[in-house]
């Protein structure tokens, strides 16, 4: 088992510590008037618990980003009512536990890397060896120790995320809420962000991730939560979002094609075969994401961004165009990436399982990927790095105001 | 409260904790709480800079309460700020060692602590930092703080404003030649200048405050500020101390630059001149004014009132002119000087033993009946009471009416009571009037110019904290270009109260039907008339201090003045401002602004 799978297998225990408790949440957005304009948050509950890796799924204004903001104060709820470590969000003690990067960079254009820390330091109320220490530390962990004299205005997006989370990291906070960590960063500081999250976690540190980007979830998130126009469509753990209960998948090493014809026909005994199938049943996040998200939209409107608007037509030359959507859904239903479906999809033929067995045995010699090989293959290396460059970085509990 | 505690300890003695920050025990009790810890070179030190303050309140200073409170102040504050740290560094060079940090809510209990177990290990330098003076709870504010002045740095701002404020004070004086005199060489570089420091510090002043609070929302940067445990009003308050410092540091360079600047610039006026230089502005002169008599005027009005309504009886629509104008002949025989007569006032000299020996200006102004032919007015003054007192008895002289003017009487001419009488005979054909006001006023040297002009600057310091207050109250709930122009409509208001004044004096908005005596009392004047009374009231709570004036007039501003001005500017106005700004950006959703 990786350290990932370990840490997985610890699933968060619901009776651990509720860091995080949303009842009700609502928020309405009201015009000058005071006449609603749009629902952005609409009665959401949910609640994020110690060490858990929280992840706000959702399409461009589907009130992830308000969630966010209704949980760090910065918007009042018009209904409902959410707590941080049992206090109200506004609470101003309650703040120096929780770390936040915003979706853009919202820093001081005129401040150096080196003072931009300083000041959040300062607001954190750490004292001055502690501050230049840990700013010392962040800019190394972020790569921006070269440039520490260089105003953050001159800066280009991707260092301006770094130096973002940089700061959200200073006060070595329990709680880090981090919205759109990895939006404009590029594939190697994704994957640094996505190990220090790992960390983090694995610190006790409790993180909620409010990302559009499937694949940042899928590596990090204990949990996750989708939202559709400001509504939770689906929650649960990945696996349990993930698994098709009405599917049994039996893991084995490779069997010899023999011992895996006899397993079958066992099978056959009782099941047809036409509802037998030999693959990889994992459905991937990104199809179950687009079937919430299409089935939502059937059901309801939605204040935020409409997916599949259409190029405009000067644009394309008079070219029709499918939408995007429906593209994303052509490339989904391909024989590869069939998406989920309540009942299992059959293969075509028998004679294309018998090919597929025989390619299955044919590659046994190396050992069978994982479901998830590429990122737990390279987590441990990558994580005990990382984790590495935090102990040392925030010294245990030392840093605490 | 949970307090900060560093633990020192050393083999074979028990262990000491000393709070980091700010000691209010040292505060208020300096040299006593140095003994009480051991610090003896310290507390000797206090002991003897405590005893040297006394006497200079005693002796020099007791008719100064600020100048009193001042120096006191300081040295309480500095044993506050670095009271901890002398006792850290005195327990260090006694063979302790510093082996940790403990929050606690006393020192026993942060030994008790430390003994569990209970400690984070720090290095001294963030100790010795610490002991610097930001008190903890204070450090956030201090980093807003600090935050507006680098802003107005690396945006160049503070330069743009200090050359153009340099630009001001030293170019003014060469584009405006003054005529030589003592009187226009004042009005140029003091008047002029002074005028146009609080002119472009108010407006730039108006304009970042506005910008700071109301940028920061829009441009998202409070959304980051926000999630720090730092309160809102925190913020609000620290972004007004940045901006008031800048301020200081603004109006301290330009007021030292027109300071330096008048004193050379004296050196080059004709020799009586810079008599009349050292004697009339260069000083800072206490001024005695006849006693009020708004209130016999208002009595011997109202008698007067009584007996015409019993004779011949008004509307009650035409009484309140009726009583106005009875009010203003009353008030005009209090003024007024016929052909041929002598007016004599009597004025107490309040602060008379001060004033032995020290000659008296009298600074007089009034207005003639008809204009003489000549364009003056002759008359005779005379000081003191012959047989009575010893006196003193002018030339005939002849003065301009409308202007004011000023001439040396020589000392000791009060009688036992400390009264002294002053007497003007009108030797011209026609009358003359001495506005109650400031038609006759005598002054005498209370201080020097230059603690005068540091008391000026203040007055105008506390304006532009005030004005900072507005301008961060209009951007707490509205974008910056609407905040800015709020502030300046508020500040154009505030100017031109002229109108307002109008008003309330003239007891109507129908200005035009006051000239016919027949005032419309409608039903808007009852609504309009005593909100522009109470508007004026407000707006005078501002205005009422004129230390460009009482500078260029060598007028004494007290240290009562410049309380009075930090009280009713920058306490009750500023205050009122600041609280309703905190209210509305404590209740204000800081993330409804997207980034640009």
């Amino acid at each position: 088992m990786t350290v990932v799978e370990n840490r997985k297998s610890e699933i968060v225990n619901p009776k651990s510590e509720v860091v995080v408790s949303v009842r009700g949440l609502t928020k309405v957005f009201k015009d000058f008037w005071g006449r609603p304009k749009a629902r952005a948050v609409d009665n959401v509950d949910f609640d994020v618990r110690r060490g858990e890796v929280f992840g706000l799924l959702g399409p461009n204004g589907s009130g992830k980003s308000t969630t966010v903001k209704l949980l760090l104060g910065l918007l009042n709820p018009t209904k409902g009512h959410c707590e941080v470590f049992g206090h109200s969000s506004r609470h101003v003690p309650t703040k120096a536990r929780i770390g936040y990067l915003p979706e853009e960079s919202y820093l001081y254009r005129y401040l150096n890397s080196r003072e931009t820390l300083d000041f959040f330091g300062n607001l954190f109320q750490l004292g001055k060896d502690l501050r230049d220490n840990r700013a010392e530390q962040l800019l190394e962990m972020v790569g921006l120790n070269q440039t520490r004299m260089r105003s953050v205005g001159e800066f280009s997006k991707g260092m301006q995320r770094r130096i973002g989370l940089a700061q959200a990291l200073i006060n070595d906070p329990d709680l880090v809420i981090l919205d759109e960590p990895t939006a404009g960063l590029d594939p190697i500081g994704c994957r640094e962000v996505k190990d220090l999250i790992l960390a983090l976690a694995r610190r006790g540190k409790t993180v909620i991730l409010s990302s559009h980007l499937l694949s940042d979830v899928e590596d990090v998130c204990d949990r996750v939560v989708i939202y559709y126009g400001g509504k939770i469509q689906a929650m649960g753990t990945l696996k349990e979002l993930l698994a098709r209960p009405d599917t049994l998948r039996i893991t084995t090493p490779v069997l010899p094609r023999e011992t895996l014809e006899r397993v079958l026909q066992v099978i056959r005994h009782d099941i047809a075969t036409d509802k037998v199938r030999v693959d990889n049943p994992t459905q991937n996040l990104e199809s179950y994401f687009l079937d919430v998200v299409q089935k939502a939209r059937a059901a309801q409107e939605t204040s935020g961004a409409q997916s599949g608007a259409r190029v405009a037509e000067y644009l394309r030359g008079g070219v029709a165009e499918k939408p995007a959507t429906e593209k994303i859904l052509e490339k989904l239903a391909l024989p590869e990436t069939k998406p989920a479906a309540a009942a299992p999809v059959t293969p075509a033929a028998p004679a294309a399982d018998e090919k597929k067995l025989e390619q299955l045995t044919k590659a046994s010699e190396p050992a069978p990927a994982p479901a998830n090989p590429a990122p737990a293959a390279a987590k441990p290396a990558d994580l005990s790095k990382a984790d590495e460059k935090l102990s040392s970085l925030l010294g245990g509990k030392s840093g605490k105001p | 409260m949970l307090r900060e505690f560093e633990i020192f300890s050393k083999p074979s003695f028990p262990s000491i904790a000393v709070k980091r920050g700010f000691s209010w025990p040292g505060f208020f009790f300096t040299w006593i709480w140095a003994f009480s810890r051991g610090l003896w070179l310290h507390g000797a030190i206090l002991t003897v800079v405590g005893t040297l303050i006394w006497v200079q309140d005693v002796t020099l200073l007791a008719a100064n309460p600020l100048a009193i409170i001042l120096p006191g102040l300081l040295v309480n504050l500095t044993v506050g700020l670095r009271g901890n740290s002398w006792r850290s560094r005195k327990l260090e060079r006694n063979g302790y060692q510093f082996v940790g940090l403990v929050e606690a809510r006393s020192a026993a209990s942060a030994v008790a602590a430390y003994s569990l177990g209970k400690s984070r290990v720090s290095s001294r330098a963030g100790a010795l930092a610490s002991a610097l003076g930001v008190p903890r709870f204070a450090q956030g504010l201090f980093a807003i703080a600090g935050l507006t002045w680098k802003a107005a740095l690396r945006f160049r701002l503070f330069l743009a404003i200090a050359v153009l404020l340099l630009l001001a004070v030293v170019g003014l004086p060469i584009l405006i030649k003054d005529d030589g005199t003592a009187r226009g060489f004042t009005q140029i570089l003091l008047t002029y200048t002074l005028s146009a420091i609080t002119a472009l510090l108010g407006i730039s002043t108006l304009w970042l405050s506005c910008g700071t609070l109301a940028r920061d929302i829009e441009e998202c940067q409070i959304q980051v500020v926000a999630t720090k445990p730092i309160a809102r009003w925190q913020i609000w308050i620290g972004k007004w101390l940045g901006i008031i410092a800048l301020n200081a540091a603004l109006l301290l360079l330009s007021g030292a630059c027109v300071y330096g600047l008048l004193l050379w610039r004296a050196t080059k006026l004709p020799a009586a001149e810079q008599i009349i230089l050292r004697n009339e502005v260069m000083v800072a002169r206490g001024s005695i004014k006849p006693p009020d008599v708004q209130a016999d005027i208002a009595k011997v009005a109202h008698a007067v009132l009584e007996d015409r309504l019993k004779h011949s009886p008004v509307t009650e629509a035409d009484l309140p002119e009726v009583q106005k104008q009875i009010e203003e002949q009353v008030k005009a025989q209090y003024q007024v000087v016929p052909a041929g007569y002598i007016k004599t006032w009597e004025i107490k000299l309040e602060s008379g033993k001060s004033l032995k020996g020290e000659p008296l200006q009298l600074r007089i102004k009034f207005n003639a009946a008809q204009k003489p032919a000549s364009g003056t007015i002759n008359g005779f003054w005379q000081v003191g009471v012959p047989g009575k007192t010893q006196f003193w008895r002018s030339e005939a002289m002849s003065l301009a009416p409308d202007t004011f003017h000023e001439f040396e009487v020589p000392a000791d001419l009060a009688d036992t009571n400390n009264v002294l009488t002053i007497a003007f005979a009108n030797m011209n054909d026609t009358a003359v009037l001495f506005p109650l006001e400031d038609g006759m006023e005598i002054l005498y040297r209370q201080g020097s110019f230059g603690m005068n002009f540091a008391r000026g600057l203040g007055i105008i310091f506390c304006w532009m904290a005030l004005l900072a207050a507005i301008g961060l109250a209009s951007a707490s709930f509205l974008s910056f270009p609407v905040a800015a122009f709020l502030s300046l409509a508020i500040l154009t208001m505030a100017l031109s109260s002229g109108t307002l004044t109008t008003v309330v004096s003239e007891g109507t908005i129908d200005t035009n039907s006051s000239a016919t005596g027949n005032p419309v009392v409608s039903a808007l004047n009852v609504v309009i008339i005593p909100m522009f009374r109470a508007a004026l009231k407000v707006i005078n709570l501002a205005r009422d201090f004129s230390p460009i004036d009482s500078l260029s007039s060598g007028r004494s501003i007290s240290w009562g003045d410049l309380g009075l001005a930090f009280v009713q500017i920058v306490i009750l106005l500023g205050g009122f401002f600041a609280v309703f700004g905190i209210f509305i950006f404590n209740r204000r959703e800081l993330a409804t602004a997207q980034s640009q």
